[in-house]
């Protein structure tokens, strides 16, 4: 048996070598390929964020000049005065970070903590709980906007102020439609939006973090919020990190909530979207150079607040995608 | 005998803890998720009116029903339209985001680079911004090339056409193709999580199976997929839900078109047979996850 190996020895170095020298003309190859793959993809992904910048400082006059393609010749910056009034730019940010934002932070907070009661602790129902977490995660917001917005319209706890109203006569159901509570009661309580599949990335970070220092400040007589507070919070920085990105990134974008809850004072994400009714009722046609460059230039203008952060926080985001650890 | 009940006690003490860090979620659960949704099931089988003194909703049978199946000749067609993207957008999403996450998470020089362009459409992406942007811009294209192509450069008809593929496959795939630069936008996410995912995956599997000689497509399809499969289930379920509640989605557009003019009832009728048709999908998906769980997990 073992003579046999031995003579095989020489036999495999060489096919060892061989191989090597064959791999590394294929990784060769391979990385090229791999280079040219994803210069395509980031063609593709490049290409509509430079047309967006071109077009929304292009000058109408050029806008129909088929020799200009890329770069403009002349420069106009009318279409973002025009996108500005247009979005009404300075209020709908400002609506922007009263309802989305807001309702954003209030989010990562309120999922932290229920994700840790789910991640760490066992209790009776827990596993319905899950479930009901995935059935969050499965039905659209859309589902239950209707009903959501007839109770806003007159809030009631369980019945209980209506059942007030008929013994006493006080009426306790405020209207709620038009405020900010609309946004943030349910991000508050953890049912958000997205709220399911922020609580779930939290569950699997939580789970995957090592239980002895828990432990430890429990026995040194911690309260499990005070633990949470100074031992699970500071050491889920990542997780918090990416968590906000997203929550964030999606409360900015958010359109139907914003549509269904409020009818003044639009987010710039609904402002946006109406841009083109906006510009067509200021008289300027649609898709003629003006209305063109202003469109782009509302996009330019609704996308650089969240860029210019992208860019300042892009490395942190990309090694915290690193170590969120989801193993699903 | 004391000893053990002690320290039950201390479970029970904990697992009380464990109730009250979940206890406001359960409320909300119960008033912003679980009521509305039995309420929103309500209204789709009545007449929903806002009066002046408060809300009417009468129970009408399946009269909304038999209306947006019967009546509204657009809605079937919008079902069939967002049934017809769906069927190529889904896969080409995970195929993607999969096959862009595998090369973003290996090791290669300018991967900083590539990482943080290929992350902007977190950034960008699923908002009203990129509709417009992507309509526009493919607009142009279209009007540079003169084809009638939306966002494909090479003109896929005639590479089809030589191929001589049947009918049914050639437009199917010249529709996915031309919507590759769409679909790619949507990536943004399912990238994020994949790498997440992969991260995960311990260092030790891979090391395994380079020493027993397995090639990168064994260990891609031996090591990395099975450990992703939960992942995989995360990231189609939420781009089954992110393609069929997008902006732009036919249905959407109409169901919000009778909610905006406040005929609750109809809107939510349209809007739960629809989901009950991403439901039956997702089911499926979710009976392919059980079947290769079963077939990897051996």
């Amino acid at each position: 048996m073992r003579q046999i190996q031995n003579a095989a020895i020489p036999d495999t170095a060489t096919l060892l070598r061989r191989r090597r020298a064959s791999r590394r003309a294929r990784g060769a190859v391979a990385s090229v390929c791999r280079y040219l793959f994803l210069l395509a993809v980031a063609y593709v992904l490049i290409y509509p964020l430079f047309f967006m910048l071109s077009t929304s400082v292009k000058a109408p006059s050029q806008f129909n000049d088929p020799s200009v393609t890329w770069l403009p010749r002349e420069f106009t910056f009318g279409g973002f005065q025009l996108a500005f009034t247009c979005l009404n730019y300075v209020k709908s940010v400002l609506s922007t970070l009263k309802y989305e934002i807001v309702s954003a932070l209030l989010e990562i907070a309120s999922c932290a903590i229920v994700a840790y009661g789910l991640a760490r602790y066992r209790f009776r129902g827990k596993k319905v709980l899950m479930v009901l977490l995935i059935l969050t995660i499965l039905v659209p917001e859309q589902m239950t906007i209707v009903p959501k917005v007839v109770n806003f319209s007159r809030l009631d706890f369980l019945g209980i102020f209506s059942l007030l109203n008929r013994v006493t006569g006080v009426d306790l159901r405020a209207n709620l439609l038009n405020t900010g509570f609309c946004f943030w009661l349910p991000s508050l309580f953890g049912v958000g939006l997205r709220s399911g599949i922020i609580i779930y990335i939290y569950i699997q970070f939580f789970k995957g973090m090592p239980k002895e220092l828990e432990e430890a400040a429990w026995i040194d007589g911690a309260t499990p919020l005070k633990t949470f507070l100074r031992i699970v919070i500071p050491s889920s920085t990542v997780v918090i990190f990416t968590v906000t990105i997203f929550s964030v990134i999606w409360h900015y974008n958010d359109y139907y909530l914003a549509v269904m809850y409020i009818n003044r004072d639009f987010p710039l994400a609904v402002a946006l979207t109406q841009i083109r009714d906006t510009l067509t009722t200021l008289g300027y046609w649609s898709f003629d150079g003006v209305s063109n460059a202003a469109t782009m230039a509302g996009c330019v203008l609704f996308v650089s607040p969240m860029l210019i952060l992208y860019v300042l926080l892009q490395r942190k985001f990309i090694q915290s995608i690193d170590k969120i650890g989801i193993t699903g | 005998m004391k000893r053990v009940r002690r320290n039950r006690g201390i479970e029970q003490l904990k697992s009380r803890y464990g109730v009250y860090f979940v206890t406001p979620w359960c409320i909300g659960l119960l008033l912003f998720f679980l009521i509305p949704l039995l309420q929103s099931i309500y209204y789709a089988f009545s007449d929903v009116q806002f009066l002046a003194d408060g809300l009417r909703v009468q129970f009408t049978g399946l009269a909304n029903f038999r209306y947006i199946f019967t009546q509204e000749p657009a809605f079937t067609d919008n079902i069939a339209a967002s049934m017809q993207s769906f069927a190529y957008s889904f896969p080409l999403i995970i195929v993607l985001s999969l096959v862009l996450a595998v090369i973003l998470n290996g090791r290669f020089a300018g991967r900083t680079f590539f990482r943080a362009l290929y992350f902007t459409p977190v950034i960008i992406a699923g908002g009203s911004v990129i509709t417009l942007l992507l309509t526009m811009s493919t607009t142009d294209v279209e009007s540079m090339a003169g084809s009638s192509q939306t966002g494909s450069f090479i003109e896929v008809n005639e590479i089809l056409d030589m191929l001589g593929l049947p009918a049914g496959i050639s437009s199917y795939l010249n529709l996915a193709i031309s919507s590759i630069m769409n679909l790619l936008w949507k990536c943004g996410i399912q990238i994020v999580l994949f790498i997440a995912g992969m991260q995960s995956v311990p260092e030790l599997h891979y090391e395994v199976a380079r020493v027993e000689g397995a090639s990168k497509w064994e260990t891609f399809w031996f090591v990395t997929v099975p450990s992703l499969l939960r992942v995989l289930l995360l990231v189609a379920i939420f781009t089954a839900i992110e393609l069929m509640t997008e902006e732009n989605n036919a249905v959407m557009r109409g169901a919000y078109t009778y909610l905006e003019s406040q005929r609750y009832g109809t809107g939510n009728a349209m809007l739960w047979s629809y989901f009950a048709m991403v439901a039956a999908v997702l089911g499926v998906v979710l009976l392919f996850y059980r079947a290769a769980n079963r077939r990897w997990s051996d």
